[in-house]
Protein backbone atom coordinates (compact mmCIF):
# COMPACT_ATOMS: atom_id res chain seq x y z
CA UNK A 1 0.00 0.00 0.00
CA UNK A 2 2.57 2.35 0.90
CA UNK A 3 4.66 1.99 -2.43
CA UNK A 4 1.23 2.71 -4.14
CA UNK A 5 1.03 6.04 -2.57
CA UNK A 6 4.62 6.35 -2.91
CA UNK A 7 3.98 6.31 -6.78
CA UNK A 8 1.79 8.60 -6.42
CA UNK A 9 4.28 10.86 -4.75
CA UNK A 10 6.98 10.65 -7.31
CA UNK A 11 4.66 11.28 -10.01
CA UNK A 12 3.21 14.16 -8.42
CA UNK A 13 7.00 15.38 -7.50
CA UNK A 14 7.82 15.12 -11.05
CA UNK A 15 4.81 17.62 -11.76
CA UNK A 16 5.62 20.23 -9.41
CA UNK A 17 9.36 19.39 -7.52
CA UNK A 18 7.71 21.70 -4.40
CA UNK A 19 5.06 19.90 -4.18
CA UNK A 20 4.10 19.21 -0.34
CA UNK A 21 0.63 17.52 0.81
CA UNK A 22 -0.65 19.40 3.63
CA UNK A 23 -3.61 17.35 4.81
CA UNK A 24 -5.02 13.80 4.08
CA UNK A 25 -9.00 12.76 5.17
CA UNK A 26 -8.84 8.72 5.89
CA UNK A 27 -11.78 6.59 6.98
CA UNK A 28 -9.21 5.63 10.40
CA UNK A 29 -8.32 2.24 9.46
CA UNK A 30 -5.26 1.38 10.88
CA UNK A 31 -3.06 0.16 7.99
CA UNK A 32 -4.12 3.49 6.24
CA UNK A 33 -3.09 5.53 8.90
CA UNK A 34 0.51 3.62 9.73
CA UNK A 35 0.92 3.97 5.83
CA UNK A 36 0.17 7.56 5.30
CA UNK A 37 2.36 8.49 8.17
CA UNK A 38 5.24 6.71 7.35
CA UNK A 39 5.21 8.46 3.49
CA UNK A 40 4.27 12.01 4.96
CA UNK A 41 5.17 12.30 7.94
CA UNK A 42 4.14 15.43 10.12
CA UNK A 43 1.00 15.64 7.77
CA UNK A 44 -1.95 15.72 9.57
CA UNK A 45 -4.52 13.25 9.23
CA UNK A 46 -8.17 13.62 9.49
CA UNK A 47 -10.59 11.05 10.33
CA UNK A 48 -14.07 10.66 7.90
CA UNK A 49 -17.03 12.09 10.45
CA UNK A 50 -19.22 9.55 8.53
CA UNK A 51 -17.34 6.44 9.41
CA UNK A 52 -17.31 7.95 12.85
CA UNK A 53 -21.21 7.98 13.08
CA UNK A 54 -21.18 3.99 11.26
CA UNK A 55 -18.66 2.81 13.78
CA UNK A 56 -19.88 3.98 17.12
CA UNK A 57 -22.98 1.91 17.46
CA UNK A 58 -20.72 -0.99 17.08
CA UNK A 59 -18.63 0.40 19.87
CA UNK A 60 -22.08 -0.40 22.18
CA UNK A 61 -22.75 -3.62 22.45
CA UNK A 62 -25.59 -5.42 24.55
CA UNK A 63 -28.22 -2.55 24.43
CA UNK A 64 -31.86 -2.25 23.30
CA UNK A 65 -31.67 -0.91 19.56
CA UNK A 66 -33.19 2.53 20.71
CA UNK A 67 -30.85 3.12 23.25
CA UNK A 68 -28.16 2.37 20.27
CA UNK A 69 -29.94 5.04 17.80
CA UNK A 70 -30.57 7.49 20.57
CA UNK A 71 -26.48 7.49 20.83
CA UNK A 72 -25.46 7.55 17.61
CA UNK A 73 -28.32 10.74 17.16
CA UNK A 74 -26.36 12.47 20.26
CA UNK A 75 -23.14 11.98 18.48
CA UNK A 76 -24.23 13.13 15.31
CA UNK A 77 -25.67 16.72 17.05
CA UNK A 78 -22.22 17.07 18.95
CA UNK A 79 -20.12 16.44 15.44
CA UNK A 80 -22.42 18.82 13.84
CA UNK A 81 -22.44 21.72 16.55
CA UNK A 82 -18.93 21.15 16.33
CA UNK A 83 -18.78 22.10 12.56
CA UNK A 84 -20.83 24.93 12.96
CA UNK A 85 -17.91 26.33 15.20
CA UNK A 86 -15.27 28.55 14.33
CA UNK A 87 -13.13 27.90 16.43
CA UNK A 88 -12.95 25.04 18.69
CA UNK A 89 -11.69 26.41 21.80
CA UNK A 90 -15.25 27.69 21.59
CA UNK A 91 -16.90 24.70 21.23
CA UNK A 92 -14.68 22.89 23.63
CA UNK A 93 -14.85 19.81 21.49
CA UNK A 94 -12.50 17.55 24.11
CA UNK A 95 -14.84 18.54 26.92
CA UNK A 96 -17.62 17.39 24.90
CA UNK A 97 -16.67 14.06 23.75
CA UNK A 98 -15.60 13.18 27.84
CA UNK A 99 -19.46 14.61 28.28
CA UNK A 100 -20.70 12.08 25.89
CA UNK A 101 -18.29 9.21 27.20
CA UNK A 102 -19.73 9.78 30.65
CA UNK A 103 -23.51 9.65 29.05
CA UNK A 104 -22.15 6.69 27.66
CA UNK A 105 -21.58 4.98 31.08
CA UNK A 106 -24.80 6.20 32.17
CA UNK A 107 -26.99 4.65 29.55
CA UNK A 108 -25.25 1.67 28.36
CA UNK A 109 -23.34 0.47 31.18
CA UNK A 110 -19.64 0.29 32.27
CA UNK A 111 -18.20 -1.94 29.72
CA UNK A 112 -19.70 -0.21 26.87
CA UNK A 113 -18.54 3.63 28.45
CA UNK A 114 -15.03 2.25 28.82
CA UNK A 115 -14.69 0.76 24.86
CA UNK A 116 -16.31 4.25 24.10
CA UNK A 117 -13.70 6.32 25.56
CA UNK A 118 -10.64 4.59 24.37
CA UNK A 119 -12.23 4.45 20.84
CA UNK A 120 -13.34 8.34 21.34
CA UNK A 121 -9.73 8.79 22.49
CA UNK A 122 -8.02 7.08 20.01
CA UNK A 123 -10.22 9.02 16.92
CA UNK A 124 -9.88 12.53 18.93
CA UNK A 125 -7.04 13.66 16.81
CA UNK A 126 -8.36 12.68 13.65
CA UNK A 127 -11.82 14.79 14.17
CA UNK A 128 -9.52 17.71 15.47
CA UNK A 129 -7.75 17.97 12.59
CA UNK A 130 -11.09 18.01 10.30
CA UNK A 131 -12.34 20.90 12.25
CA UNK A 132 -9.31 22.80 12.06
CA UNK A 133 -8.67 23.27 8.81
CA UNK A 134 -12.12 24.65 6.75
CA UNK A 135 -10.87 23.60 3.30
CA UNK A 136 -10.82 19.74 4.70
CA UNK A 137 -13.38 17.70 3.49
CA UNK A 138 -14.90 16.04 6.74
CA UNK A 139 -16.43 13.09 4.88
CA UNK A 140 -15.20 10.73 2.59
CA UNK A 141 -18.64 10.02 0.44
CA UNK A 142 -17.04 10.91 -3.15
CA UNK A 143 -14.04 8.46 -2.25
CA UNK A 144 -16.74 5.55 -1.85
CA UNK A 145 -18.73 6.80 -4.96
CA UNK A 146 -15.41 5.95 -6.86
CA UNK A 147 -14.64 2.38 -5.38
CA UNK A 148 -18.28 1.78 -6.51
CA UNK A 149 -17.90 2.70 -9.96
CA UNK A 150 -14.74 1.10 -10.30
CA UNK A 151 -15.72 -2.14 -8.27
CA UNK A 152 -19.01 -2.00 -10.55
CA UNK A 153 -16.61 -2.14 -13.97
CA UNK A 154 -14.26 -4.53 -12.66
CA UNK A 155 -16.77 -7.21 -11.62
CA UNK A 156 -18.18 -6.72 -15.48
CA UNK A 157 -14.77 -7.93 -16.22
CA UNK A 158 -14.76 -10.90 -14.26
CA UNK A 159 -15.65 -13.54 -16.76
CA UNK A 160 -12.86 -11.57 -18.82
CA UNK A 161 -9.93 -13.47 -19.08
CA UNK A 162 -6.44 -12.11 -20.55
CA UNK A 163 -3.40 -13.45 -18.33
CA UNK A 164 -0.86 -11.02 -20.01
CA UNK A 165 -2.55 -7.84 -19.22
CA UNK A 166 -1.67 -4.86 -17.23
CA UNK A 167 -3.84 -4.22 -14.13
CA UNK A 168 -2.01 -1.36 -13.48
CA UNK A 169 -3.00 0.25 -17.49
CA UNK A 170 -6.57 -1.06 -17.33
CA UNK A 171 -7.37 0.74 -14.29
CA UNK A 172 -5.79 3.66 -14.88
CA UNK A 173 -7.89 3.53 -18.29
CA UNK A 174 -10.87 3.27 -16.55
CA UNK A 175 -9.67 6.10 -14.35
CA UNK A 176 -9.80 8.27 -17.33
CA UNK A 177 -12.61 7.89 -18.22
CA UNK A 178 -14.09 8.21 -14.80
CA UNK A 179 -12.34 11.73 -14.58
CA UNK A 180 -13.60 12.84 -18.65
CA UNK A 181 -17.09 11.20 -18.86
CA UNK A 182 -19.24 13.75 -18.36
CA UNK A 183 -21.63 12.89 -15.36
CA UNK A 184 -24.24 14.87 -15.01
CA UNK A 185 -27.36 15.12 -17.46
CA UNK A 186 -30.11 17.38 -15.70
CA UNK A 187 -28.20 18.65 -12.42
CA UNK A 188 -25.94 21.89 -11.45
CA UNK A 189 -22.86 19.85 -13.16
CA UNK A 190 -25.00 18.71 -16.20
CA UNK A 191 -22.52 17.92 -18.90
CA UNK A 192 -18.93 18.71 -17.13
CA UNK A 193 -16.58 16.07 -16.03
CA UNK A 194 -15.28 15.38 -12.85
CA UNK A 195 -12.57 17.72 -13.65
CA UNK A 196 -14.21 20.89 -14.99
CA UNK A 197 -16.59 20.27 -11.79
CA UNK A 198 -13.22 21.23 -10.21
CA UNK A 199 -11.84 23.67 -11.82
CA UNK A 200 -9.96 22.47 -14.44
CA UNK A 201 -9.91 23.31 -18.16
CA UNK A 202 -10.78 20.60 -21.14
CA UNK A 203 -9.36 21.53 -24.47
CA UNK A 204 -12.73 20.66 -25.89
CA UNK A 205 -16.86 20.58 -25.69
CA UNK A 206 -16.41 16.47 -26.66
CA UNK A 207 -15.16 13.84 -24.01
CA UNK A 208 -13.91 11.87 -26.52
CA UNK A 209 -11.91 14.14 -28.47
CA UNK A 210 -10.47 15.49 -24.89
CA UNK A 211 -9.67 11.52 -23.91
CA UNK A 212 -8.27 11.59 -27.47
CA UNK A 213 -6.01 14.96 -26.98
CA UNK A 214 -5.20 14.34 -23.27
CA UNK A 215 -3.73 10.69 -22.91
CA UNK A 216 -2.44 11.56 -26.78
CA UNK A 217 1.18 11.45 -25.30
CA UNK A 218 2.84 14.36 -27.23
CA UNK A 219 1.68 17.40 -24.39
CA UNK A 220 2.69 18.70 -21.31
CA UNK B 1 -0.77 -10.93 -14.30
CA UNK B 2 -0.25 -6.90 -12.51
CA UNK B 3 2.44 -6.05 -14.17
CA UNK B 4 2.71 -2.88 -15.45
CA UNK B 5 3.43 -2.32 -19.37
CA UNK B 6 6.69 -1.47 -20.13
CA UNK B 7 7.26 1.29 -21.98
CA UNK B 8 9.90 1.37 -24.61
CA UNK B 9 9.86 4.87 -25.90
CA UNK B 10 8.27 8.27 -25.41
CA UNK B 11 5.51 8.58 -27.00
CA UNK B 12 5.08 11.77 -28.82
CA UNK B 13 1.65 11.46 -30.63
CA UNK B 14 -0.36 14.70 -31.03
CA UNK B 15 -4.01 14.54 -31.87
CA UNK B 16 -5.32 17.27 -33.63
CA UNK B 17 -8.98 18.29 -34.11
CA UNK B 18 -9.16 18.59 -38.09
CA UNK B 19 -12.68 19.33 -37.80
CA UNK B 20 -13.51 16.13 -40.49
CA UNK B 21 -11.57 14.10 -42.51
CA UNK B 22 -11.97 16.29 -45.62
CA UNK B 23 -9.83 18.84 -44.15
CA UNK B 24 -7.57 16.91 -43.26
CA UNK B 25 -6.86 15.59 -46.60
CA UNK B 26 -6.61 18.98 -48.32
CA UNK B 27 -4.25 20.06 -45.56
CA UNK B 28 -2.26 17.20 -46.19
CA UNK B 29 -0.74 18.70 -50.20
CA UNK B 30 0.37 21.69 -48.29
CA UNK B 31 2.93 21.62 -46.13
CA UNK B 32 3.29 25.36 -45.03
CA UNK B 33 -1.00 24.95 -43.96
CA UNK B 34 -0.24 21.94 -42.04
CA UNK B 35 2.02 22.82 -40.11
CA UNK B 36 0.27 26.31 -39.37
CA UNK B 37 -2.61 24.55 -38.38
CA UNK B 38 -0.94 22.51 -35.95
CA UNK B 39 0.67 24.90 -34.36
CA UNK B 40 -2.52 27.17 -33.91
CA UNK B 41 -4.26 24.30 -32.57
CA UNK B 42 -1.71 23.66 -30.15
CA UNK B 43 -1.70 26.94 -29.37
CA UNK B 44 -5.40 27.11 -29.05
CA UNK B 45 -5.15 24.50 -26.38
CA UNK B 46 -2.79 26.31 -24.15
CA UNK B 47 -0.57 23.19 -24.35
CA UNK B 48 3.57 22.48 -25.32
CA UNK B 49 4.66 19.79 -27.07
CA UNK B 50 7.26 17.41 -25.52
CA UNK B 51 10.21 18.17 -26.38
CA UNK B 52 13.81 16.71 -25.61
CA UNK B 53 15.37 16.81 -22.39
CA UNK B 54 17.80 19.01 -23.05
CA UNK B 55 15.50 21.73 -25.10
CA UNK B 56 14.17 24.90 -23.30
CA UNK B 57 11.14 24.90 -26.67
CA UNK B 58 10.46 26.92 -29.36
CA UNK B 59 8.28 26.68 -32.33
CA UNK B 60 10.13 25.99 -34.87
CA UNK B 61 8.35 22.98 -36.34
CA UNK B 62 9.15 21.67 -40.07
CA UNK B 63 7.56 18.07 -41.84
CA UNK B 64 9.22 15.48 -40.82
CA UNK B 65 8.02 12.43 -43.10
CA UNK B 66 5.11 10.32 -43.45
CA UNK B 67 3.74 7.07 -43.90
CA UNK B 68 0.23 5.17 -45.30
CA UNK B 69 -1.48 3.00 -42.46
CA UNK B 70 -2.12 0.22 -43.91
CA UNK B 71 -4.83 -0.59 -41.42
CA UNK B 72 -6.84 2.57 -42.47
CA UNK B 73 -6.77 1.84 -46.52
CA UNK B 74 -3.43 3.43 -46.58
CA UNK B 75 -4.41 6.86 -44.86
CA UNK B 76 -1.76 9.55 -44.67
CA UNK B 77 -0.24 10.03 -41.17
CA UNK B 78 2.28 12.90 -41.11
CA UNK B 79 5.26 13.11 -38.58
CA UNK B 80 6.79 16.82 -37.38
CA UNK B 81 10.07 17.51 -36.49
CA UNK B 82 11.39 20.64 -34.27
CA UNK B 83 14.38 21.99 -36.10
CA UNK B 84 16.29 22.70 -32.85
CA UNK B 85 15.84 19.84 -30.45
CA UNK B 86 15.35 17.48 -33.44
CA UNK B 87 11.96 15.96 -31.46
CA UNK B 88 9.61 14.25 -33.46
CA UNK B 89 5.95 14.19 -33.53
CA UNK B 90 2.97 11.90 -34.81
CA UNK B 91 0.08 13.89 -36.09
CA UNK B 92 -2.82 12.03 -35.79
CA UNK B 93 -6.29 13.66 -36.91
CA UNK B 94 -9.46 13.06 -34.31
CA UNK B 95 -10.32 10.81 -36.94
CA UNK B 96 -8.01 8.22 -36.43
CA UNK B 97 -7.28 6.17 -32.86
CA UNK B 98 -3.22 5.48 -32.33
CA UNK B 99 -2.00 1.98 -33.52
CA UNK B 100 -6.44 1.27 -34.06
CA UNK B 101 -8.27 0.82 -37.03
CA UNK B 102 -11.39 1.03 -34.89
CA UNK B 103 -13.31 4.43 -36.06
CA UNK B 104 -13.56 6.83 -33.27
CA UNK B 105 -17.32 6.72 -32.80
CA UNK B 106 -17.22 3.13 -32.61
CA UNK B 107 -15.07 3.89 -29.79
CA UNK B 108 -17.08 6.54 -28.34
CA UNK B 109 -20.12 4.62 -27.98
CA UNK B 110 -18.47 1.54 -26.49
CA UNK B 111 -16.29 3.49 -24.12
CA UNK B 112 -19.64 5.43 -23.23
CA UNK B 113 -21.11 1.90 -22.84
CA UNK B 114 -18.56 0.37 -20.27
CA UNK B 115 -18.58 3.68 -18.65
CA UNK B 116 -22.29 4.16 -17.89
CA UNK B 117 -22.22 -0.09 -16.60
CA UNK B 118 -22.54 -2.33 -19.75
CA UNK B 119 -20.58 -5.46 -19.54
CA UNK B 120 -17.74 -6.11 -22.06
CA UNK B 121 -19.32 -8.61 -23.92
CA UNK B 122 -22.57 -6.49 -24.43
CA UNK B 123 -20.35 -3.75 -25.23
CA UNK B 124 -18.84 -6.09 -28.03
CA UNK B 125 -22.75 -6.90 -29.08
CA UNK B 126 -23.89 -3.29 -29.64
CA UNK B 127 -20.57 -2.21 -31.63
CA UNK B 128 -18.48 -4.00 -34.07
CA UNK B 129 -15.50 -4.40 -31.64
CA UNK B 130 -14.42 -7.58 -29.62
CA UNK B 131 -13.64 -7.47 -25.92
CA UNK B 132 -9.96 -7.69 -26.23
CA UNK B 133 -10.43 -4.70 -28.52
CA UNK B 134 -11.87 -2.96 -26.01
CA UNK B 135 -10.43 -3.97 -23.15
CA UNK B 136 -6.54 -2.76 -25.34
CA UNK B 137 -8.10 0.41 -26.00
CA UNK B 138 -8.81 1.28 -22.28
CA UNK B 139 -5.06 -0.08 -21.58
CA UNK B 140 -3.96 1.57 -24.19
CA UNK B 141 -5.88 5.01 -22.30
CA UNK B 142 -4.46 4.20 -19.26
CA UNK B 143 -0.54 4.60 -20.40
CA UNK B 144 -0.62 8.31 -19.58
CA UNK B 145 -0.23 8.99 -15.96
CA UNK B 146 -3.43 10.14 -14.43
CA UNK B 147 -1.58 13.02 -12.76
CA UNK B 148 0.10 13.92 -15.74
CA UNK B 149 -3.52 14.85 -17.59
CA UNK B 150 -5.01 16.10 -14.49
CA UNK B 151 -2.35 19.25 -14.75
CA UNK B 152 -2.62 19.63 -18.41
CA UNK B 153 -5.89 20.78 -17.50
CA UNK B 154 -4.82 23.23 -15.48
CA UNK B 155 -5.89 21.80 -12.00
CA UNK B 156 -3.15 22.45 -9.42
CA UNK B 157 -1.72 19.10 -7.69
CA UNK B 158 -3.98 18.38 -4.69
CA UNK B 159 -2.71 20.13 -1.42
CA UNK B 160 -5.39 17.86 0.66
CA UNK B 161 -7.28 15.06 -0.27
CA UNK B 162 -9.18 11.81 0.64
CA UNK B 163 -7.41 8.65 0.50
CA UNK B 164 -8.85 4.73 1.15
CA UNK B 165 -8.35 1.58 -0.27
CA UNK B 166 -10.56 -1.18 -1.44
CA UNK B 167 -10.14 -4.92 -1.62
CA UNK B 168 -11.52 -6.26 -5.33
CA UNK B 169 -11.16 -8.34 -8.27
CA UNK B 170 -9.44 -7.06 -11.35
CA UNK B 171 -10.17 -9.89 -14.40
CA UNK B 172 -9.04 -13.47 -12.50
CA UNK B 173 -6.72 -11.68 -10.19
CA UNK B 174 -7.23 -9.84 -6.32
CA UNK B 175 -6.88 -6.59 -7.12
CA UNK B 176 -5.92 -4.12 -4.29
CA UNK B 177 -6.69 -1.07 -5.04
CA UNK B 178 -5.20 2.49 -2.86
CA UNK B 179 -6.86 5.33 -4.47
CA UNK B 180 -6.25 9.28 -3.86
CA UNK B 181 -9.61 11.57 -4.64
CA UNK B 182 -9.91 15.70 -4.43
CA UNK B 183 -13.43 15.96 -4.91
CA UNK B 184 -14.95 14.74 -8.58
CA UNK B 185 -10.76 14.42 -9.45
CA UNK B 186 -9.37 10.98 -9.15
CA UNK B 187 -5.51 11.43 -9.05
CA UNK B 188 -4.43 7.84 -8.44
CA UNK B 189 -5.91 3.88 -8.21
CA UNK B 190 -3.90 1.04 -7.91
Amino acid sequence: MTESYQAFQRAALQQGPSYRVQGVLIDGFDSTTKSLRTLLPGVRLGTCLRHALVKLPKKLAAIPFPVRNALRSQFHTLLYRARQRKRLRVFALGQRLRHFADHVTRVAGTTNGERGRRWLQDKKAGWYAVFEDPWRPVTSTLLDQVHNAIEWKLFMMKAFHHPQGSQQAFLTGLAHLYNLIPYQRRAQHAGQCGREVEGGKVPTQDWFLNLQILTSGGFR
Amino acid sequence: MGTAGTQTRHNRTITIDFQDEATYIRLLHDGKAFVEFVLAFVRALGFQHTHTATCRGGRCLTRHSHYARVRLGGFTIWRLQYTRCKAVFTVLPQCVLRYRSLRPEVARDVLLATHGGLSVELCAVIGPISPMALYRLVCALGSQSLGGVSTRCGLPLPVSFLADEKHSRCLTDKAYLPTIVTGRVLWHLG
